[in-house]
């Protein structure tokens, strides 16, 4: 999964990081080659149980997530660039940023 | 109406009473017919303006984001899209706007769509205060909604804020807005952003906004290495060219002596000149001829004698432009025109106003009218808009093809001498005459748009007014009627005139007493350019004092105050004489431009800024002077001539 969590990570940051136009940018077109890694990365996040998070507030945590998955869709659906942004910038790259990942270690 | 929108209305007002005007008046109707009728808000261009208006069919949907912030949802057209984020509204706007924070002050931030206002709050919060925020809103129905919903206030009573909005369509009005807001020493600075999903929404608005801005940038480059380019020689050719002020005519006289009905044909040396050029001789004397400088050659070599030549050109090398038989045709010129051309030619020189206060003045001075010509940028335009100043309702256009045929720009015999160093590009795909479509070059794209728009108002001024394109090629002009030259002379050119006879009769503009005093203003030029030349000396060496006293650190406030005060002492006595010193302000347009783009640049303290001002001041004086000397010199070689 490091491997999939630092590929998204990085990826998300290249779209979205500094300078992005979302009228220049096609985010909802270059989210979707990440769609199966977003789907791997939410699957497994969904049913971890070891992340470290209080079981009380894993499922806020679930369902917060899938309210991330939705708006991807929706984003998807009507071509909305303000959302998709909104969706992985400031809603799944949070959860990314939860893991600390050695990039060195995982090009091993 | 809300709380929140009288509250941002008044706070708008109390900074920008014309905006909060403007937009009260929008908001208050639809009525394409009423907004037009309020020229002194936005002249609306009411044949092209597409005024969506409040009926728009647009839903605007009102939510709360995760941090309590309202945003907004917009269905329109089958799109239904949010204008910011749920989680982080701003982020978006925040990233963005830490590119704004080094702007030298005066530069512009220009923004399409105004969303949940995110943005121009972290504009704000992002910029100095010298700093100007331009917002376009596509849509009357989404800033009516923001303003009603998002307290704006605070931000709206920091700054100044212009705000405008559906005015799509309205080409001209927007680009004199905008070339009006964004100077060329700026346009490096300025920044701009349309807010999310704004392009897809809005389209057309979306390419029509950021296209007028790009030719409004384009030309303002245009015109400034244009300035550039010419002010090399530009005040050289007009102070040499003075010599002729004394027995010229202004192009205004000859509304009296050219009668309306007698047609006009503007000769051009586009391509398309060598297929009719031979049918003009059935035209001489029935219509007054006027060619540009690079048609007279293929004229001449057909045996046509034109009534009148244009020429404006100042580097254009007189082998390209004089022929035998020229010598003696009046010539409607610059002040800037090549001297070698103009000292050619023995014929009257017919002068038009072009704004140098060096001409301006001595006619002002004398009371004789000397009035501007519409240009257009090109001689040949500059030819046609003479024809329609003088009132001729009939003109007829002729090798004004304005596209290029093949590699080839210009009629044969005429600009060989300069094919090579200008082969044709073609950058535009246009309407042709004959052809379904044809290339044209930047250039001649500028003059199609400048007769389309000169058209345009001049048919609804004047409704008799017909422009027969009988350029056989090149590219459609709009409101013209395309016709052979064949069809137009058989047409129009029925009727005999004397057409030397009438141009002959044309006295010069300043009768006896006055063109003494002319030669006396002639005279006077050189002591005026010596006494700029002593004043920039004398203002260097108070700038020097300047700078010693920050090099040194022995800064006095008393004699730092009095040394500037003895500086703009110079200087006003300098730009009184504004008719000379215009001369050298245009020669100096680059230094000009660089100054002024370093003027925008805080520097960071008092000191470093008095180091700044001696360090310009000083470079600037030495080029005042260094001009000044040049043309004290050339006028006093100028007037040994008269």
């Amino acid at each position: 999964m490091e491997k999939v969590i630092l590929r998204l990570r990085n990826k998300i940051e290249e779209i979205c990081g500094i300078y992005c136009d979302l009228n220049k940018t096609d985010i909802t077109g270059q989210i979707k080659f990440f769609l199966e890694d977003i789907n791997k990365f939410s699957t497994w996040f969904i049913g971890a149980q070891d992340l470290g998070i209080p079981p009380e507030e894993k499922e806020a945590y679930n369902h917060d997530m899938l309210d991330i998955l939705n708006d991807i869709m929706s984003a998807f659906e009507n071509r909305d660039s303000a959302l998709m942004y909104d969706a992985v910038y400031c809603g799944l790259m949070d959860y990314l940023n939860m893991f600390e990942i050695e990039e060195e270690k995982v090009d091993e | 109406m809300s709380d929140i929108y009288n509250k941002n209305m008044e706070a708008l007002g109390k900074k920008m009473p014309g905006v909060r005007e403007y937009l009260e008046f929008r908001f208050s109707t639809g009525d394409k017919e009423k907004i037009d009728s309020r020229a002194d808000l936005f002249e609306s261009d009411r044949e092209s303006t597409v005024y969506k208006g409040p009926d728009e069919k647009i839903e605007v949907i009102e939510e709360t984001a995760y941090d309590g912030r309202v945003i907004f949802r917009v269905k329109k057209e089958g799109h239904d899209v949010y204008l910011s984020g749920k989680r982080d509204p701003s982020r978006l706007a925040k990233v963005w706007t830490r590119q704004l924070k080094k702007l030298p002050r005066s530069s512009y931030v220009i923004l399409f769509g105004i969303g949940n206002g995110d943005f121009l709050k972290e504009v704000i919060a992002a910029t100095k205060e010298s700093i100007n925020i331009f917002i376009y809103e596509p849509s009357i129905v989404i800033l009516k909604k923001c303003l009603e919903t998002i307290d704006l206030s605070e931000q709206f009573e920091k700054r100044e804020v212009e705000i405008l909005t559906d005015i799509y369509g309205s080409t001209e009005n927007m680009r004199r807005f905008l070339a009006s807001r964004i100077p060329y020493e700026s346009l490096e600075f300025m920044r701009h952003f349309t807010l999310p999903n704004y392009a897809m929404l809005y389209p057309d608005e979306f390419k029509w906004f950021w296209g007028q801005l790009k030719d409004v940038a384009w030309k303002s480059q245009g015109q400034y290495s244009t300035n550039e380019f010419f002010s090399k020689y530009m005040v050289t050719n007009m102070l040499l060219n003075s010599k002729f002020l004394p027995d010229c005519s202004t192009s205004f006289q000859l509304v009296d002596y050219i009668p309306r009905d007698m047609p006009a044909i503007v000769v051009a040396a586009g391509p398309s000149l060598d297929k009719n050029v031979e049918k003009l001789k059935r035209a001489k004397n029935k219509a007054f001829i006027i060619a540009v400088d690079t048609a007279v050659r293929p004229l001449l070599n057909h045996g046509i004698k034109p009534d009148m030549i244009t020429i404006i050109d100042g580097v254009k090398p007189a082998e390209a432009i004089v022929a035998e038989g020229m010598k003696d045709i009046p010539l409607v010129c610059s002040f800037v025109s090549s001297p070698e051309i103009m000292n050619y030619n023995t014929g009257r020189k017919i002068f038009y106003s072009e704004g140098f206060e060096y001409a301006e003045k001595v006619f002002r001075d004398n009371h004789v009218e000397f009035k501007d010509i519409h240009t257009g940028g090109s001689v040949a335009t500059t030819a046609f808009s003479l024809m329609y100043m003088i009132g001729i309702d009939n003109i007829i256009l002729v090798g004004q093809d304005l596209a290029f045929s093949g590699n080839q720009t210009h009629a044969s015999g005429s600009l060989e001498i300069l094919e090579d160093s200008r082969k044709a590009t073609t950058d535009y795909e246009v309407e042709g005459n004959y052809e379904e479509k044809v290339y044209t070059g930047g250039d001649f794209k500028i003059y199609l748009d400048w007769y389309k728009t000169f058209l345009q108002g001049a048919k609804k001024h004047r409704p008799n007014l017909r422009v027969i394109n009988a350029t056989e090629g090149g590219a459609k002009i709009a409101f013209t009627e395309v016709m052979t030259l064949d069809e137009a002379i058989d047409e129009l050119c029925t009727k005999e005139y004397d057409v030397a006879g009438m141009i002959e009769s044309v006295p010069p503009a300043f009768n006896k007493d006055q063109r003494a005093n002319v030669i006396k203003y002639l005279r006077d030029t050189e002591g005026i350019f010596r006494m700029i030349a002593n004043e920039a000396e004398k203002s260097k060496k108070y700038y020097k004092k300047i700078d010693n006293m920050v090099n040194t650190g022995n800064i006095s406030p008393k004699e730092y105050v009095q040394l500037l005060n003895k500086i703009k002492k110079s200087n006003k006595k300098i730009r009184s004489q504004w008719h000379c010193y215009q001369c050298i302000d245009i020669t100096l347009v680059h230094a000009n431009m660089i100054m002024k783009k370093e003027s925008l640049m805080e520097e960071e303290s008092v000191l470093e800024e008095a180091k700044e001002i001696s360090r310009k001041g000083m470079i600037l004086m030495d080029l005042i002077k260094q001009c000044a000397d040049l043309f004290a010199q050339i006028s006093a070689d100028t007037v040994s001539q008269v």
